[in-house]
């Protein structure tokens, strides 16, 4: 199976919330808790007035932060792409809440098996489980305007860069948002204006310390920890002849 | 959850035989000149019963069957010998008879067709049926033009072949997807394909719980049903032998609930 990637076309965005209804009614989420939330942000003074607005949620990193905090290997990366969260795994130690560049992670209460109440990191999945199945997120099914699109990786950037062209004109600011600092995202919005204004940030990075302790640290303390057992083992089996020597002379 | 009921080791059959149709389908393109005029053509019954000629020409037709074939061999090596003892010893005269029972879907003549020649009783209509599907396919090119200017009621206006399948597209238009043909053409939303009948209160959705991309559109009025597809949903486009047969659990449903011909 390929990767996928969505489009989110601010420019036509209307702000209907459909898209969330449609996560929460998937995700079988209460009505206060959702893993879609809008940017609603006032332009200008009238009569030239802008209502900027756009919906958010997890971006699916392809250097994903979340994924080289979590000390459980709880968040990893499914084959079509998205960042997915193992909730069996998840101890809600909120390390990826803590270190999205984006502050799209959340820990949150759910119910776990037995109906008690944990803290589980909890985010959009891309509707990975329906993907894998050839069928488009809920949220990009539902939107009307098309503001949402779904599909093959290479297909969905080329259609950004189309759309960032036709959309030029209206939007001399527009760009299309795809951090490099994460590896680039599998959720890219075409922003109408600069990413600061709306709350996002330019250059968000996956931060130096997550990627010494994920692709440094860790392997290396894997190492010591083998090269420490070796050394332990090696100890057990000199000091065991050594005192067999001892005890064999003290038998004499 | 999937629900679809059919295994894995047949869908890649049918797929691998979409593929070689579809090369067919190019491949004859360029060799076979389907001029069709709507002046010429009643708008009331289908494209194919009307014409004059044969749509499908003998020699390609045979090289059609030897295409499928070959297909069918490489993906059931147990069929290879039956296949080739089949294709061997079919006759000039045979292919035109097979042109023609094909077309009419007459099942009866290649059951026969397989008793006299100690044939698995399914074989023969099989792949007569599949190599006839090129040239339903490049009929149904030549009327894309026209063919929404068609009123046939209860069959496709191209091929002939009953409603059973329809998709409704990104603007929540609907259209009738023939599986035999693949022409598309839209319809009423609110109106059953095989009576006409247009009240609401005839008319119903069953849902399966599993199925988030199908569902059927029943009619109490004549009892029968039509497979729904919602092709926004859909990570790739299907073409509607595929969808047709991916669907095949809603045919089950229908008919366990009293719906469809013959219920």
């Amino acid at each position: 199976m390929g990767q996928y990637r969505m489009l989110v076309d601010v420019t036509k965005c209307i702000g209907c919330y459909s898209c969330r209804v449609a996560c929460q009614m998937e995700n079988d989420l209460p009505s206060d808790q959702s893993y879609i939330s809008f940017c609603e942000v006032e332009k200008g003074e009238y009569p030239n007035v802008e209502w900027v607005m756009h919906r958010f949620s997890c971006l699916h990193c392809e250097d994903a932060v979340c994924e080289k905090v979590c000390p459980q290997n709880a968040i990893s990366y499914s084959q079509t792409g998205a960042v997915v969260v193992d909730q069996e795994q998840c101890i809600g130690c909120e390390y990826c809440e803590k270190n999205c560049p984006f502050g799209r992670a959340k820990v949150e209460l759910c119910q776990d098996k037995e109906g008690n109440s944990v803290s589980r990191a909890n985010k959009c999945t891309l509707c990975n489980g329906k993907v894998l199945e050839g069928v488009t997120p809920a949220c990009a099914s539902t939107c009307y305007t098309k503001a949402i699109v779904f599909g093959e990786s290479d297909e969905i950037l080329q259609k950004a860069e189309q759309r960032l062209a036709e959309v030029k004109d209206r939007y001399p600011d527009a760009n299309i948002y795809n951090p490099e600092g994460v590896g680039g995202t599998h959720t890219i919005y075409l922003l109408a204006h600069k990413p600061e204004e709306y709350d996002l940030e330019s250059d968000a990075a996956t931060p130096a310390s997550a990627i010494i302790w994920k692709d440094y640290a860790q392997p290396l303390g894997k190492l010591l920890l083998g090269a420490t057992t070796m050394a332990v083992i090696g100890g057990a089996i000199s000091n065991r002849l050594f005192n067999k020597g001892e005890h064999h002379e003290g038998g004499e | 959850m999937n629900p679809n009921v059919v295994s894995e080791e047949y869908l890649n059959l049918q797929k691998a035989i979409i593929n070689k149709q579809d090369d067919l389908r190019e491949r004859f393109q360029a060799v076979l000149n389907l001029n069709l005029s709507k002046n010429e053509l009643n708008g009331e019954i289908p494209v194919l019963p009307q014409l004059k000629g044969s749509p499908v020409p003998g020699e390609l037709y045979r090289e059609s069957i030897k295409e499928i074939e070959s297909v069918l061999s490489e993906q059931q090596p147990e069929l290879r010998e039956e296949l080739s003892r089949l294709t061997a010893n079919l006759t000039d005269e045979d292919i035109l008879k097979w042109i023609k029972e094909s077309v009419t879907y007459n099942t009866a003549y290649f059951q026969t067709f397989a008793d006299k020649n100690e044939l698995s009783a399914w074989l023969p209509h099989f792949l007569a049926e599949q190599a006839l599907r090129p040239f339903m396919h490049l009929l149904a090119q030549a009327c894309r033009p026209f063919i929404n200017e068609f009123e046939v009621m209860g069959t496709c206006p191209c091929c002939g072949e009953p409603h059973r399948l329809g998709k409704i597209e990104n603007k929540g238009r609907k259209f009738l997807y023939c599986p035999r043909c693949e022409t598309e053409w839209k319809q009423r939303r609110l109106q059953c394909v095989h009576c006409g009948d247009d009240r609401h209160e005839h008319l119903f959705y069953i849902t399966i719980k599993e199925d988030e991309t199908a569902k059927l559109e029943v009619c109490e009025t004549c009892n029968n049903y039509l497979k729904l597809v919602e092709t926004k949903k859909l990570l790739e486009k299907k073409t509607a032998a595929l969808l047709d047969l991916e669907t095949i659990h809603l045919d089950f449903v229908a008919q366990e609930e009293g719906y469809g011909e013959g219920q």
